[in-house]
C-alpha cells in the first residue's frame, strides 16, 4: 500500500524544483541557454527541458 | 530592435509583438496624432479587412484554417508558456506585468509542470549515470535527441489539451 505512495514522491519532488526556480526573481540577462547550461548541476532535468525549449527559433 | 538580434527566439519575439500591438492600438485611438496619420491607420485597417474577406471566399481554405488554427494556436500557447516561464529573464513575471489573472498564470505554470513531469522528471537515472563525464558536445547531442522526443509528445499533449478545452465548453 505504501509502495504506491512512494511512487508519487518523485513527482512532488520534481514540482519542488520548478517551485525553487520560480521562487527566485527574474534576472536581467539575454542568453537563457547559457544561464541554464551553467546551472545544469543544480537543476539537471529542468535545465535539460529549458535547453530544449529555449533553443526553438521563432521562425 | 529585437529583430536585429542574431537569433530571434520566441522569448524575444512575443514580447516585441505584444509591444507593437499595444502601441498600434493606443496610438490609433489617441488624439496625439494628426488627422493624416489616423487616416492612414484606417486605410491600413481597411486593407487588412479586404485580405480577410478574400480568404473567406475560399471555402477549402476556410475549412482547413478552422481545423488548423485551434490546433496551431494550442501549440503556440503551449510553446509560449514553456518558453517564457523557463526563460530566467521572464519566468512568471511577464504574465503578471501584462495583466494575466491568477488562474491563467497558474495554467501557464501547470503546462510547464505537466510537460516536465511527463517528459523530463524520469530522466533522473540517465542523467546521474552520464553527468560524471558530460562534455559540451555530449550535452548537445542529448539535447537534440530529447528535442525530437519533445516534438513527438507535443502533438499528443496538444490533442489532450484540445480535448480538455472542448469538454469545458460543452
Amino acid at each position: 500500500m505504501f509502495d504506491s505512495i512512494m511512487d508519487i514522491v518523485p513527482m512532488s519532488l520534481s514540482g519542488d524544483k520548478l517551485k525553487r526556480y520560480l521562487a527566485v526573481d527574474p534576472e536581467d540577462m539575454k542568453d537563457g541557454l547559457k544561464w541554464w547550461h551553467e546551472r545544469r548541476g543544480m537543476f539537471p532535468q529542468l535545465s535539460r527541458m529549458a535547453c530544449d525549449y529555449l533553443s526553438i527559433p521563432s521562425e | 530592435m529585437y529583430f536585429l538580434r542574431g537569433t530571434p527566439t520566441l522569448a524575444t519575439i512575443i514580447p516585441a509583438m505584444d509591444h507593437i500591438d499595444k502601441v498600434l492600438t493606443t496610438s490609433s485611438d489617441s488624439d496625439k496624432y494628426s488627422i493624416p496619420i489616423c487616416a492612414s491607420l484606417t486605410i491600413g485597417k481597411h486593407t487588412l479587412s479586404k485580405y480577410y474577406s478574400k480568404t473567406g471566399e475560399s471555402e477549402v481554405y476556410q475549412i482547413a484554417m478552422s481545423m488548423l488554427v485551434p490546433f496551431l494556436s494550442l501549440i503556440y500557447i503551449f510553446l509560449t508558456a514553456i518558453h517564457l516561464v523557463l526563460h530566467p529573464r521572464h519566468k512568471l513575471e511577464y504574465f503578471k506585468r501584462n495583466g494575466w489573472d491568477e488562474a491563467s498564470i497558474e495554467t501557464a505554470r501547470n503546462i510547464v509542470q505537466d510537460e516536465f513531469d511527463r517528459s523530463y522528471s524520469l530522466l533522473d537515472i540517465e542523467e546521474n549515470q552520464s553527468t560524471a563525464s558530460t562534455t559540451q558536445t555530449d550535452c548537445n547531442i542529448t539535447v537534440c535527441c530529447s528535442f525530437a522526443n519533445t516534438y513527438y509528445t507535443l502533438t499528443t499533449i496538444c490533442t489532450d489539451f484540445h480535448l480538455v478545452c472542448t469538454q469545458k465548453h460543452v
